[in-house]
């Protein structure tokens, strides 16, 4: 038999990663080799780029920072620009081990999924030593997948995710906070396949997490919010509808 | 505050609150700021309708700025005015977000065309 061959794009958004890209890119090229790799610079302040233009790492520059959920909607837009079948997505402070993304990417293609999310929680089905507020948050978005799309989805908020050609465009078209439990739930109300497939992550070692204390208190309010909103937007835009 | 007055209030607040949501589905308000105007909204309604807030409010604000009751016009224009800049704000941060994203994307190197990048569907790398 023939087999057509999937083209597999990487995309890892990194906004000032310096201290772990290298070892990321690196990694991502040994243990993918068939994959093409896209980094997505979020207009990194520090050595980020210098490191990847000696890596020699294509490279989509954002002139200016705009933040985690628009760096991830570039790599949505260059995957279908340059027609991939399959876009995965990975951090780049070195929390994913690469190595895990071919187990994740094979359930991806013989479960049909249109969106895999590498979940840190759906094994357990709890969230273990997580800080109480972050432990929270997750709780709160997890129901909110679980009422809205009907599917309960453990860890939304991670960054592991594999996704078909087939959602590049309602992903490129609507607007997302971080294309988490919001895209879940849109995806999944317009009739597309969100699953979960077990991964572990690594202590995050250099860098700081996007969510500061402010971020921390606002951002799941505009996460629910979006949740909301995409229920009602899901109305608009699936095919046939006015 | 009379009982219509009440009535005329939180109608008037659904409607802005209506829009605030239409407008951040449609992409044309920043959800950051549509949280913070949703909040002020539900904010004063709540001030309005509770009678010890609406009480307390009454006092403080007679107390420190004794205004005209058509003062309320005024606040209510710059509600108005307020959310449609920020209406703009955002349609303009959208915009050049966008134009980012394209220049990032046609900087980026092209692929060439028909180059087979990928794996087959069944065949591991490391195989």
């Amino acid at each position: 038999m023939t087999a057509k061959a999937a083209r597999v794009l990487v995309a890892v958004p990194a906004f000032n990663e310096a201290v772990t890209i290298a070892e990321v890119v690196t990694r991502v090229r040994r243990s993918l080799p068939g994959f093409d790799l896209l980094v997505i610079n979020d207009g990194s302040t520090d050595r980020t780029q210098e490191i990847l233009d000696d890596l020699g790492v294509e490279t989509a520059h954002h002139l200016c920072n705009l933040g985690y959920g628009r760096a991830i909607q570039t790599a949505i837009k260059y995957a279908a620009h340059h027609r991939y079948d399959v876009l995965i997505t990975l951090d780049a402070d070195g929390q994913h081990a690469p190595e895990q993304v071919l187990a994740l990417f094979h359930e991806f293609q013989a479960s049909g999924h249109h969106c895999l999310v590498g979940s840190r929680f759906v094994e357990g089905r709890d969230y273990g030593a997580a800080p109480f507020d972050r432990k929270l948050g997750m709780l709160l978005f997890s129901w909110l997948t679980w009422i809205f799309a009907g599917k309960r989805i453990y860890d939304t908020t991670s960054g592991l995710k594999a996704i078909r050609a087939a959602v590049f465009e309602p992903l490129a078209r609507w607007h997302f906070v971080d294309f988490h439990a919001e895209a879940i739930v849109y995806l999944s109300r317009l009739g597309f396949k969100v699953g979960e497939f077990p991964i572990t992550v690594a202590e995050r070692r250099a860098g700081v997490s996007m969510y500061s204390p402010f971020k921390a208190l606002v951002y799941p309010l505009k996460t629910a919010l979006m949740v909301l909103l995409a229920v009602a937007h899901a109305r608009y835009s699936r095919p046939g509808a006015a | 505050m009379t009982a219509l007055g009440g009535v005329v209030l939180i109608l008037a607040a659904a409607l802005v609150g209506g829009w605030i949501l239409d407008l951040i589905r449609r992409g044309r308000l920043y959800v950051g700021y549509g949280i913070v105007l949703l909040a002020l909204i539900v904010m004063v309604v709540g001030v309005a309708v509770v009678p010890f807030a609406r009480d307390l409010a009454h006092a403080l604000l007679d107390r420190l700025f004794p205004a005209e009751p058509v003062a309320v016009v005024g606040l209510a224009a710059l509600l108005l005015l307020f959310i449609y800049l920020l209406h703009q704000l955002s349609v303009l941060s959208d915009r050049v977000a966008t134009l980012t994203q394209e220049l990032a994307i046609r900087r980026a190197p092209p692929k060439r065309d028909g180059e087979a990048s990928g794996l087959p569907e069944d065949q591991d790398p490391r195989e």
